[in-house]
């Protein structure tokens, strides 16, 4: 067994690890999709004024964290919900509220030795308690769990609100789960990489997956796995390196994310270089379009006056058969 | 219910009349405002219904409002004979809505965009069968795109993108579509077939409720035209009867792009795809 494994508090603090790479992407990528990206944030700075109410008042931390976040969460919505353009600046303000009562509720505690805010703002993975992990875990699949029941609504309301309402979506309470969905994430997240770093555990994983992936279901999976990568990465790179969990699990993500950005700048570019793009032409070929269709590789080409159109984006390209080409261009 | 059908004996062929919509003296709109109102009509299965009308005449607050997506203010309405506030089959209503491009904010196929057509369908733990495939498939066939299942919707064209929606509210297999401006900001070859594919749509007896300004690409399939003016209908009748629809140069023309469409008539170079929903797969050779 490798030395990390044979201390209990790093055992623990792999499993956190683990659950929390798997719900925050799995969480994340409908707030990519909604445009949302940064309301992770505002609801960490609303559990840290939860989290201050608990030391002050000797209850357990974590539950007045996540009280406070997941009424952050169903207010964020219904202020959404009802389109005021002074809804924003609303938010702006529960959210500086939020982090600022914080910091003066935990300055006023009354528990002698100063609390250590540190290790919710920017997490303490290894000092998660048996009990703690014990409702991380049970927290965490729960939001898979529901997440996952709930992901074709979610994805069909992030896409087309007005759609969904008129097909007899609820709309309104979709959205409102997902809040708090994403509450209850930041919460569980808060001990492992910190409030105000969960947010990214939650969109750079996603925003990496969508350079790469080309469906909706295969984006989600890959950001699952590069988000367990990363969690469960970073912490045994902590270990090694002695540096805090929490900033390097986060690091690791976006150094996976600059790669991904690198790889598809690349691929883009070779593609565009082998890419031929066939005259303009307002006929569009379909199967009974009347060209002859040429099944190549994993596509259709239509015959059309000699040479071979393959669709691509709004276009055709030009499939010439007596070049070798291994179809750089992504159908 | 206020359905009424008549009897089978009459003809060669059972014609069931009850009212898809049915308004009387309705009125739509948002808050307590009222965009639309006093709408009087009956709309039955296998019309084809253009609802016309300048920018701001409340068109679209009309459909939008059958579809519950703002306030019903006043008057009846009636859904497949059942009063609108206790309508619950949604389903039954295939919305195409107005959209200049689909959100791209991340990936997404067609083919994933159209199944959420197939959601109304499914249990909440359910998911896309083998059947849910089928049609899936099948909806795009009817608007000619199932050769890019799996595509990136964004990466395609505004017309492309408007038949994706088309075949998303065909995917619930609705008793009728409401379409809003389908036409409407998309190139010509897009507009070519987006009009082939509402001629076989309406060949198949799709009744249609479509929301536009254009009569070019809608003249061979419309059955009647409703002109709606400043919140009131003006005109609702066959499209021989309706002045705009002879192509004459009236002064509330609403024709945006203000241009003759000479070759209306032309036979189209293509046709979309022969779908396997298409109960006269070979309609247009006739």
């Amino acid at each position: 067994m490798p030395e990390i494994l044979t201390y209990d508090f790093m055992q623990r603090a792999l499993l956190a690890a683990l659950l929390v790479g798997l719900a925050a992407p799995m969480v994340g990528v409908f707030l990519v999709q909604r445009r949302l990206s940064l309301i992770g944030d505002g609801m960490g700075h609303v559990a840290l004024a939860g989290v201050a109410v608990g030391v002050v008042t000797n209850q357990a931390p974590v539950l007045t964290a996540m009280a406070f976040a997941i009424v952050a969460a169903v207010v964020i919505e219904l202020v959404r919900a009802r389109g005021r353009t002074s809804g924003d600046v609303a938010l702006a303000v529960m959210f500086y509220g939020g982090i600022a009562l914080g910091v003066v509720v935990i300055g006023r505690s009354q528990s002698g030795a100063p609390v250590n805010l540190d290790s919710y703002l920017f997490g303490a993975i290894s000092t998660t308690t048996k009990g703690d992990l014990l409702a991380f875990a049970a927290l965490a699949l729960v939001v898979v769990a529901v997440t996952w029941a709930l992901r074709p609504r979610l994805f069909a309301v992030a896409n087309d609100e007005e759609y969904a309402r008129a097909t007899g979506m609820r709309v309104t309470a979709l959205n409102i789960t997902l809040a708090v969905l994403t509450a209850v994430t930041v919460v569980v997240a808060m001990r492992v990489v910190g409030l105000l770093l969960i947010s990214a555990l939650m969109i750079v994983p996603n925003a990496t997956a969508q350079l790469i992936a080309g469906s909706f279901r295969s984006a989600i999976r890959l950001a699952v796995a590069i988000g367990v990568i990363c969690s469960v990465g970073g912490v045994t790179t902590a270990y090694y390196a002695d540096t805090p969990a929490g900033g390097t699990i986060v690091l690791l993500a976006i150094a996976l994310f600059m790669a991904a950005s690198a790889y598809s700048a690349m691929r883009d570019r070779i593609a565009r270089r082998r890419h031929l793009e066939a005259e303009r032409h307002e006929h569009e070929h379909g199967p009974n379009c009347g060209h002859p269709v040429i099944e190549h590789d994993n596509h259709v080409d239509y015959l059309h006056d000699g040479h071979r159109h393959a669709p691509h984006q709004g276009h055709y390209d030009e499939h010439d058969p007596h070049k070798s080409h291994d179809d750089p261009v992504r159908h | 219910m206020t359905a009424t059908s008549s009897s089978p004996a009459a003809g060669s062929q059972t014609i069931v009349s009850q009212a898809i919509v049915s308004m009387r003296s309705a009125s739509f709109g948002y808050a307590d405002r009222a965009v639309i109102s006093n709408v009087t009509m009956d709309i039955h299965a296998g019309e084809v219904v253009a609802i016309l009308g300048p920018n701001g005449s409340g068109k679209s607050t009309l459909v939008k409002g059958l579809l519950g997506l703002n306030n019903h203010l006043g008057g009846q309405v009636a859904l497949f004979g059942t009063p609108i506030d206790r309508f619950h089959d949604h389903a039954r209503l295939g919305y195409v809505p107005q959209r200049h491009t689909l959100s791209a904010s991340v990936r997404a196929t067609v083919a994933e965009i159209v199944a959420i057509g197939r959601l109304p369908h499914q249990s909440w733990l359910g998911r896309s069968n083998h059947e849910d495939r089928r049609i899936i498939k099948e909806s795009l066939a009817v608007v000619g795109l199932d050769d890019r299942t799996t595509v990136d919707v964004s990466t395609l064209s505004g017309g492309q993108q408007r038949r994706v929606l088309i075949a998303r509210a065909l995917a619930a297999q609705p008793d009728v579509l409401i379409m809003d401006e389908p036409t409407a900001g998309i190139d010509l070859a897009s507009q070519e077939i987006l009009s082939e594919v509402l001629a076989r749509l309406a060949a198949r007896g799709t009744t249609m409720l479509i929301v536009t300004h254009e009569l070019q690409a809608l003249r061979r399939v419309l059955t009647r035209i409703i002109q709606i003016n400043q919140g009131r209908v003006t005109f609702d009748g066959p499209p021989a009867n309706n002045e705009l629809s002879q192509a004459s140069q009236g002064p509330d023309l609403d024709d945006h792009d203000g241009h003759h469409h000479d070759e209306d008539d032309e036979i189209p170079r293509t046709w979309p795809t022969a779908g396997p929903l298409d109960r006269f797969p070979g309609f247009h050779d006739a």
